[in-house]
């Protein structure tokens, strides 16, 4: 799925009401779809390829402006520090009448009393950074606009990557409805959660199987199942930094469970970061997770989540598993594969992120630290 | 009854007949004078107009013509159309070098002139400035001379028109637009308007930051314009498309769009000396260190300009719009100046 798309459904998912987010928008910028083009004068905006980052967006301007401008969701910005960076490559950018007339980054804030600009500019010609600012959004704001562009000036700019977050605590289900493929009746489960559970604060929402076609959860194959699916039909969409991501999961199997944590995992999960990076977790039986029919028993790392009624002197027991992650870049989308042991069932997928540490511009520039110019 | 008897009598004295042939001569003289004045000055209006329509067209045909050179010309010809012709003598007498007796009176008038006098030496003052950068200062130099011939008559009027030319001059000579050379009136602030009107919609709609100065000067030639001072609102405009960077392409505007009437900004009635000394001087501050561009420099320029003349709440109000091109936060300047928040509109 492109990453445009992704980066629509987390803008959409805010504003259908959603107060927290740590990460607000990310694009590869890849396209120009999402952003509105504004151009005056002799000046383009166009997608293109790079040799260092791939896709990015280039724009030029003979001292005319051309901006891509986007809405943030107010309810993600409201009282919170936002944090905007990109990766940018200038060339011959040569300023314009105001001091402002620049290459930029730029958030413009409206509350009753004004607007507040926060901006990183460029001027000259430099190579891909990453770059950015940070600011404070009041909580009487009225718009924020995000602005990237040249603003009445000459040269040309590259973005790559761009990346807003704020320092609330996001959390996300994860759409599973493109990779589900069963519906649980067919599996010999009797009774499934529906809609949208909560465990300790972490929101599952459950498929519906008369609303999407290809069923309500993900098996894949195991002892006994082996012509079940060996692993997701296709990544699924994060798009977000991500601290952890718990899963709402079981195992079904005729034979018994081992005595034990397993040792081999009956399913691995991989994620993929921007920019190639990936992390695994494996999953044992008897440690991250659980058997469907089992008496309900937490392990090290899969907790009862939801108990269904008793049938035929059994009941149904799904977990949640808690996958921590440790790099700080966006998530790219997951997936999993079956490996050794019991077939599992997977019925929801949460991404949690804590806040980030806002770092104000400046000091020594790592790849994933943010800096820049002007400002407040 | 005794209305009657006066009357009578009236009727039958030869004396009050004569009186009475000679009121009416009277009152047809002062008929016929004032049919001929009220032609004559109709005539000199239409006069003036057609005048004013042939520089006009020299100046729309060839920006570089005379007549766009000297835009105290064309104010003269437009003082001539309204009627005013004093002022517009007063523009059109040549320049001479005035004799030691209308020095010294000149020197007494404006000494009992303060806040004129102040004028005079800030225009005369920038004048040497821009003659140091190496701009024309010609039409602002002869504007300066007129005022002084003014002082020396002691004609406040004429000596605050002619100081207004040789401020327009000044400013006229430091932003070149580039642009099609409109005309200072109604139709050319329509012109200018619709030229600007793209970068207006952007400015508002992302609220970006270069709007923050423009839209400033945008909202004060709607203003200006309200008030039919279209001189001022098509110098306040060609500031405006300077620092958007907007070079004006010709269009067919004639009326005067109501987006733009409006945007209109009421400038602020009185602000303390103190507040706009210190806003001045962050000003000129900040140009120095930061900005050469000549928009900026004339908005500064303008500031301390209108300050030495003792105009606190304008020299405050362009001080700020300076420091708004010059992306200064308005709380910055307002700590600076010691006054209260301020914050764009």
């Amino acid at each position: 799925m492109p990453t445009r798309v992704w980066v629509w459904g987390i803008l959409g998912a805010l504003a259908g009401g959603a107060t927290q987010a740590a990460t607000i928008c990310y694009t590869a910028c890849d396209s120009l779809d999402g952003w509105s083009v504004h151009v005056l004068a002799d000046a383009t905006a166009r997608p293109v390829r790079d040799p260092l980052t791939g896709p990015c967006v280039q724009l030029a301007s003979r001292g005319g402006t051309v901006l891509l401008s986007r809405e943030l969701p107010l309810t993600a910005v409201r009282g919170c520090r936002v944090s905007v960076s990109c990766l940018v490559k200038t060339e011959g950018v040569v300023q314009g009448p105001q001091l402002v007339s620049a290459a930029k980054l730029h958030l413009a804030v409206e509350t009753p009393t004004g607007v507040k600009h926060s901006s990183a500019r460029f001027t000259g010609t430099r190579e891909w950074q990453r770059e950015g600012f940070t600011a404070d959004v009041p909580a009487d704001a009225q718009r924020a606009v995000l602005n990237v562009g040249l603003e009445a000036c000459a040269g040309q700019m590259r973005v790559a990557g761009l990346l807003v977050r704020n320092d609330q605590r996001g959390v996300r289900p994860l759409p599973l409805a493109a990779v589900a493929n069963a519906v649980h009746g067919q599996l010999g489960l009797p009774a499934l959660p529906s809609g949208r559970i909560e465990w300790n604060g972490i929101p599952f929402e459950i498929l519906d199987a008369a609303r999407n076609e290809s069923g309500d959860c993900l098996r894949l194959a195991g002892a006994g199942r082996e012509d079940w699916p060996r692993a997701t039909a296709a990544p699924i969409p994060v798009a977000t930094g991500a601290t952890a991501i718990y899963i709402l999961h079981a195992t079904l199997g005729d034979a018994a469970p081992p005595a034990g944590a397993s040792d081999t995992p009956c399913a691995i999960w991989t994620a993929k970061y921007v920019g190639g990076y990936e992390a695994s977790l494996s999953v044992f039986e008897g440690r991250e997770i659980g058997r469907v029919g089992q008496t309900g028993e937490d392990m090290a790392n899969w907790q009862v989540a939801w108990t269904g009624p008793e049938e035929a002197g059994r009941r149904t027991t799904w977990g949640v598993t808690k996958w921590t992650l440790y790099n700080d870049a966006i998530v790219e989308s997951v997936s999993c594969r079956a490996y050794r042991g019991s077939p599992s069932v997977v019925l929801a997928l949460t991404a949690v992120e804590e806040p980030a540490q806002l770092r104000e511009p400046g000091g020594e520039l790592l790849d994933d630290e943010v800096e820049g110019e002007g400002g407040e | 009854m005794k209305w009657k008897e006066k009357a009578v009598s009236s009727d039958k004295s030869p004396g009050g007949g004569i009186a009475g042939g000679l009121k009416l001569l009277l009152l047809i003289s002062l008929l016929a004078w004032g049919t001929w004045s009220a032609w004559q000055l109709r005539q000199a209006r239409q006069a003036g107009a057609a005048l004013r329509d042939v520089l006009l067209g020299q100046w729309l045909a060839a920006p570089a013509s005379p007549a766009a050179k000297h835009p105290a010309v064309l104010t003269a010809v437009e003082r001539f159309g309204a009627g005013q012709f004093g002022e517009a003598g007063q523009l059109l007498a040549p320049a001479a070098d005035l004799t030691p007796s209308q020095q010294d009176a000149a020197r007494r008038f404006l000494g009992r002139q303060p806040p004129l006098r102040q004028r005079l030496i800030a225009v005369a003052s920038a004048a040497e400035d821009r003659q140091r950068e190496g701009g024309e200062v010609g039409p602002a130099r002869a504007a300066l001379s007129q005022a002084l011939a003014a002082a020396a008559e002691g004609d406040p009027a004429a000596v605050a028109v002619q100081l207004g030319a040789a401020e327009s001059a000044l400013d006229r000579d430091r932003v070149n637009t580039g642009g099609p050379g409109w005309p200072a009136d109604a139709a050319g602030v329509a012109a200018r308007a619709a030229a600007l009107e793209p970068a207006v919609r952007v400015g508002q709609d992302l609220l970006t930051e270069g709007y923050a100065a423009a839209g400033r000067l945008i909202g004060r030639a709607a203003w200006e314009c309200q008030a039919q001072r279209y001189d001022e609102a098509a110098a306040l405009l060609d500031l405006a498309a300077g620092l958007l960077g907007i070079e004006p392409v010709p269009n067919d505007a004639r009326t005067v769009p109501a987006w733009f009437l409006d945007l209109a900004q009421t400038p602020p009635a009185s602000v303390e000396a103190a507040r706009a000394q210190a806003a001045v001087e962050l000003a000129e501050a900040v140009a120095q260190a930061e900005s050469r561009h000549p928009v900026v420099e004339s908005l500064v320029a303008r500031a301390r300009r209108e300050f030495d003349a003792g105009r606190a709440a304008e020299a405050d109000w362009w001080a700020s719009v300076a420091l708004a091109a010059q992306a200064m936060d308005p709380q910055a300047v307002a700590s600076a100046a010691g006054g209260e928040e301020a914050s764009e509109p």
